[in-house]
């Protein structure tokens, strides 16, 4: 305990060093404003508004499920929730769930093949590069179909009964809700949080600040900014927390400053799919009381958004859940540029190389293979009336109306459906399965895409516990977090469809974790 | 001490003008220089009233929301329009206010504490309810009062109604969604949104602008909510 003391006086006085050394050198007054920030040492509140054993940051899948391990555990639990609406990206999200297996066993049923989770737990690591934390990748794995179930059963959640092979995955794991969106599992989460004693989540109140004291010990307690907006300036409240507080407060594609600091590239021009609140200041605040991070450089870019909004609609999925049935991707010439089976950061790259003079790129159907993902009829007919998407009975068709050069799609098209026959792909090197359709029959559809910023796999370091570790690799007592709040989990790359299953089975760790602390 | 007000009113017609409300002991008579025959400017069917030359005669039977189930803003919102809108009367010329302590109607319990913003905003907005660009504006046009979304007690600055308040006239979401699809296409309904039954205050804003959250992610065109940006 005293060694600790000394490591967290040390980063104090560390900081109020550089202030110095700044103001000597140059007066350069913003300099010295700076590292006073790096040091931001506020004094603890004198009284506490409110008590909680169990406060949570944040109302998506890791702050719902923790909300409702919590409350289970008989923990007095309180969700806090920044916007207006509760779910973060979570309620906006594609309702993409990977899981090597569930009790509705539906790839044996379809039989689509091997799958375990030592093959789940491989593919997300070797998808992020190996930079992902093997203990964590596999806590994922081994979590995913027990929290599916557990959405099933308790919580009403209902799948169609397809599987796709999306982007990344070497099985047919990735689960789609009814409602294709992810309130298809936020509903479900809700409902066991509300059932197990879990309060709805007070909306509009924003964690402006996380209480721990300068000598270090365990998290004391947030600062609420509560309400606000008209002539009201809001109030500000200070809550305790008892047993602990859990993160779960989602990533930071929109902060445009730490992802420019992180990763200059991605300015301000790209769009996001993201939600208005996927801001990073959960994370500097626990920076703040010296928790590590895991590389936030790694932001990803999701290849197929909607090319005028970033939106990423039902539209929009259809690209990414195509590979396993065959789909093809194409340039304005009618060419492909990429395996269509890649991780998102290749196709996302493969796009951008190409030019913003190309932009947009297509990924082009035919009805048979929409349906094989759970596309819907009147969702097409839809799409097609909003001129999201293109339809004919022909492939020249949607060349014509999306602008492709149509001699060359017509080619590109007979030619994939040759390497389907030959099970080669002689271009690009796709693995060919026999679920893939053939696209010799229309109708056929076209849907345009292209990158914009999509998910933050860096963020602060956690064990298998969900507790955050500090700078010294030792655990912050009473500090836990879960979700896209947290690095490690995926390295470099996530894997489409691994965030929900992520989010979900860290909520539930850190929630009973949470809730075990003592008083 | 109770009159006809017929009679009271005759006795007491030259009656100095009240003036400046905090300069008058609350509350302010009625028949100073404006209702001397207080039954004239009555509805024609309406009972006569007997009682103090004041407010509180009225509310012997339109007793205030906090004391009633029965809708009493039609009554208060053909008062208030009347009295602070028309008139200019300040509101202490009817509530006994005391900052920090009281806000109450003549004879009757306290409904809530004004704080010094409370009493800053107080008459701002009563002004903006009767008459503004703001949904506050459009309820006041159909006699609807303070007491009807915010609830029997004084109007906190933060108040954010909630869904069923809303819904005690506005039926509920299926039905508002039955009447506001997208005009090119259905889908793009506000009441029928991916976000689910979110709060009604999220879109709708009694005291300033009115703007629909489905623009705050997506850019396509919408139906034009209510007392939004022209
Ligand atoms: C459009 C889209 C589609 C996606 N599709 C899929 C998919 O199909 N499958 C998949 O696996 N993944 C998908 N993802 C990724 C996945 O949805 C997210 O990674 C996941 O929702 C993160 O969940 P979370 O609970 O960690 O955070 P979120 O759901 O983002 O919740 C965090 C909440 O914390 C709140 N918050 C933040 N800061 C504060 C503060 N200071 N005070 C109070 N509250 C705060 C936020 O407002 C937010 O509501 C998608 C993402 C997007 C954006």
């Amino acid at each position: 305990m005293s060694d600790k003391v000394g490591r967290r006086s040390f980063l104090k006085g560390a900081a109020v060093g550089t202030a110095v050394v700044a103001t000597s050198l140059a007066m350069d007054l913003s300099l010295t404003k700076d590292a006073e920030a790096a040091a931001k040492t506020r004094a603890l509140p004198t009284k506490w508004d409110e008590t909680f054993d169990v406060v949570v940051i944040g109302s998506g899948f890791a702050g719902f499920a923790a909300g409702a391990e919590a409350a289970k555990a008989g923990a007095k639990t309180v969700i806090l929730e920044k916007m207006p609406t509760y779910g973060g990206n979570s309620i906006i999200d594609g309702g993409l769930y990977a899981a090597w297996d569930s009790e509705l066993h539906l790839r044996q049923k379809l039989n689509y093949g091997d799958d375990s989770a030592a093959l789940h737990t491989k593919d997300t690591i070797l998808g992020g590069d190996e930079f992902p934390i093997p203990e964590l990748a596999k806590i994922l794995a081994e979590g995913a179909p027990d929290a599916l179930n557990w959405m099933i059963n308790e919580g009403g959640c209902k799948l169609k009964p397809v599987l796709a092979k999306a982007g990344g995955h070497s099985a047919y794991r990735t689960h789609i809700c009814e409602e294709y969106n992810g309130r298809g599992y936020v509903e479900p989460l809700h409902r066991i949080a509300l059932k197990y004693g879990c309060p709805e989540p007070r909306l509009q109140n924003e964690v402006t600040w996380i209480w721990r004291a300068v000598e270090g010990g365990p998290v004391l307690g947030v600062e609420v900014k509560i309400g606000g907006g008209g002539r009201s300036g809001g109030k500000v409240a200070n809550i305790k927390v008892n047993r602990a507080l859990v993160l779960a407060s989602g990533g930071f594609s929109r902060d445009l400053k730490m992802r420019t600091d992180h990763y200059p590239y991605l300015k301000e021009s790209f769009l996001s799919t993201n939600h208005k609140g996927a801001t990073g200041e959960i994370i500097r605040f626990s920076q703040n009381i010296g928790a590590d991070t895991l590389p936030m450089t790694f932001i990803q870019l999701y290849p197929y958004a909607d090319p005028e909004s970033g939106v990423l609609d039902e539209a929009g999925l259809y690209p990414f859940n195509g590979p396993g049935a065959g789909v093809v991707y194409v340039t304005k010439a009618g060419k492909r540029f990429v395996s269509e089976q890649e991780r998102r950061d290749v196709v996302s790259f493969a796009q951008l190389k190409l030019g913003d003079a190309h932009k947009p790129t297509y990924s082009i159907f035919n009805l048979e293979m929409l349906q094989k993902i759970g596309a819907e009829q009147k969702n097409l007919d839809a799409f097609v009336a909003k001129k999201r998407i293109a339809v004919s009975d022909t492939v020249g068709g949607v060349a014509d109306q999306l602008k492709i050069n149509k001699a060359a799609l017509e080619e590109t098209v007979k030619k994939h459906n040759e390497y389907l026959k030959s099970g080669k792909d002689p271009e690009f090197n796709k693995p060919i399965t026999p679920q893939m359709v053939n696209m010799e029959k229309g109708p056929y559809y076209g849907v345009p895409q292209w990158p914009a910023v999509h998910h933050t796999m860096g963020g602060l370091r956690i064990n298998p516990k969900a507790q955050v570790i500090d700078i010294f690799g030792e655990i912050i007592p009473k500090f836990y977090a879960a979700g896209e709040v947290c690095g490690g989990v995926h390295g470099s790359n996530r894997l489409g469809s691994n965030a929900i299953p992520d989010a979900t089975v860290f909520g539930r760790v850190a929630g009973r974790n949470a809730a075990a602390e003592k008083a | 001490m109770k009159y006809t007000f017929l009679l009271f009113f005759l006795a007491v017609a030259a009656y100095p003008d009240a003036g400046f409300a905090a300069a008058q002991e609350p509350p302010g008579k009625c028949s100073t220089s404006c209702h001397t025959d207080v039954q004239a400017v009555l509805p024609e069917n309406h009972m006569l009233v007997e009682g103090e030359d004041n407010i509180s005669s009225c509310m012997q039977c339109h007793l205030p929301a906090s004391e009633t189930l029965r809708d009493t803003s039609v009554f208060s919102a053909k008062v208030h329009k009347k009295h602070f809108s028309e008139k200019k009367l300040e509101c202490t010329y009817c509530h006994i206010i005391e900052e920090g302590l009281s806000f109450a109607l003549p004879g009757r319990e306290s409904i809530g504490v004004p704080d010094a913003q409370t009493m800053k905003f107080l008459p701002e907005i009563t002004a903006e309810w009767a008459n503004s660009p703001f949904l506050a504006a459009v309820h006041s046009a159909k006699d609807v009062a303070c007491s009807s979304c915010h609830g029997n007690r004084l109007p906190l600055l933060d108040d954010k109604p909630a869904n069923k308040t809303c819904f005690s006239c506005h039926a509920s979401y299926e039905e508002l969604a039955a009447k506001t699809p997208g005009k090119d296409h259905p889908s793009r309904n506000p009441h029928g949104s991916h976000l689910g039954p979110i709060n009604c205050t999220v879109c709708h804003k009694a005291h300033e602008v009115s703007a629909t959250y489905c623009l705050t992610c997506h850019t396509f065109d919408m139906n034009p909510i209510p007392a939004g940006k022209q």
